[in-house]
């Protein structure tokens, strides 16, 4: 039943109603209960090759499979998709809501997970030709230069951007599928080298906390702080290196 | 105190609508599901609950007049500015261009813009020219000249703005 109709018939029990109600302003609430999914299964299956000595390739310095990076992906971006899916879920009739939420996610997460099978395979690449610790320099480096540089800044307010949807019909299935890519790339561009630094730790639940956290915080800053993030970056290369 | 939900898309334009130096019109087509509940003309509909109007990502770089004024179903070839009781609002030029383009403070969207309709649709309905199945608006230049402010169908140098969409909510 539609929120409007609902909300004048009165049906259902008080607090059934006031689920209901929650779920209609939250069209979001499912892709965070998504990601926390993700990230509870993360802490309970360590990926495979995840080891204290895998940044400096010792045993386990692998890198993990397509299914173990993509359930990474959904823990650690899913939770900044939460504009673009109400963008997405309030810019749509009722009866596609849901598929346009879906759709969205199914051409961001696509971007995500190929992006993040080729900063895999560019890992692998650098730490066989370089040695893993320089790979780790580097990575480190290139997340703390990045997060300073002026570029990165017009990628991040890119990442806000919204676009006119179509309202029925294939071309909004196009829309919000293509709008979801739109919103994956300009993430990519901000949060690459973050990434590589996830990828050079092996994927340690600790380093990908405090790198996630570096990622979610400007958008609960008043004014993004730079020094914030760098010192974030710099924190998950001690904890990283230490552990 | 009443649990209230967010107000629910009941129809939007298809492709964008160009903002140029003469009045531009587009259809927005009421969702057929919507339309028992749009249909505030209706013998027994109760009283209107909220009515928005939504202009949506507003973009160009080049605008060709300083404003538009914003009319719902105005008859076909009238002139909208005869009809002030069927304006919703104003649309305001000003930033448009700074916000197409994408840089460290714009996400290069544009502008959008949301006017309450609920009155307008009142008085459509007391004059028994409300439409259940879809609403047309109207957007007519504003412009600035020497004796003032003008607001005609006078052929001026249109621009490159348009308006992604255009959008209608009920509460």
């Amino acid at each position: 039943m539609m929120p409007g109709a609902a909300a004048a018939s009165g049906r259902g029990t008080g607090g059934l109603v006031a689920l209901r109600h929650l779920g209609w302003r939250h069209p979001e609430w499912w892709v965070l209960l998504a990601a926390a999914a993700a990230w509870m299964w993360m802490i309970a299956v360590p990926h495979p090759h995840a080891s204290p000595h895998a940044s400096h390739g010792g045993p386990g310095s692998g890198v993990p499979g397509a299914g173990w990076l993509a359930v990474m992906v959904v823990a650690m971006m899913a939770p900044l998709t939460v504009s673009g899916v109400r963008h997405v879920a309030l810019s749509s009739l009722w009866r596609r809501r849901g598929r346009a939420v879906a759709e969205f996610m199914a051409g961001y997460l696509g971007v995500w997970i190929a992006a993040v099978l080729g900063i895999a395979a560019a890992w692998g690449v650098a730490s066989h030709l370089l040695g893993s610790r320089a790979a780790v320099a580097l990575a480190v480096a290139a997340a703390v230069l990045w997060e300073l540089a002026p570029a990165r800044r017009r990628q991040l307010a890119r990442c806000e951007r919204t676009v006119p949807l179509a309202p029925r019909g294939w071309r909004a299935d196009r829309d919000c599928v293509r709008f979801g890519a739109e919103r994956g790339v300009s993430c990519v561009a901000t949060c690459w080298a973050l990434m590589a630094a996830c990828v050079a730790f092996a994927h340690s639940l600790p380093v990908m906390a405090i790198l996630f956290a570096v990622r979610l915080a400007p958008h609960h800053q008043r004014l993004p702080s730079r020094a914030l993030a760098v010192l974030g970056v710099c924190l998950a290369a001690v904890v990283g290196l230490a552990g | 105190m009443r649990d209230r939900v967010p107000p629910e898309m009941v129809g939007a334009s298809e492709g964008r609508v160009p903002l140029a130096g003469v009045p531009t019109q587009v259809e927005v087509r009421v969702e057929p599901s919507a339309r028992a509940r749009f249909d505030i003309a209706a013998e027994a509909a109760p009283e209107p609950a909220a009515l928005y109007l939504k202009v949506e990502n507003v973009q160009g770089l080049r605008p060709a007049a300083i404003g538009y004024l914003v009319h719902v179903n105005v008859p076909a070839e009238a002139d909208p500015t005869a009809y002030p009781e069927r304006q919703v609002g104003t649309i305001s030029t000003f930033g448009v261009p700074e916000t197409t383009r994408s840089d460290d403070t714009h996400s290069g969207s544009g502008v959008t813009h949301s006017f309450d309709l609920t009155e307008v649709a009142r008085h459509l309905r007391e004059t028994g020219e409300w439409d259940p199945e879809r609403l047309r608006v109207t957007f007519t230049p504003i412009r600035r000249e020497p004796a003032g402010l003008r607001m005609d169908a006078a052929a001026v140098p249109d621009g490159d703005l348009d308006v992604g969409r255009v959008s209608v909510f009920q509460e």
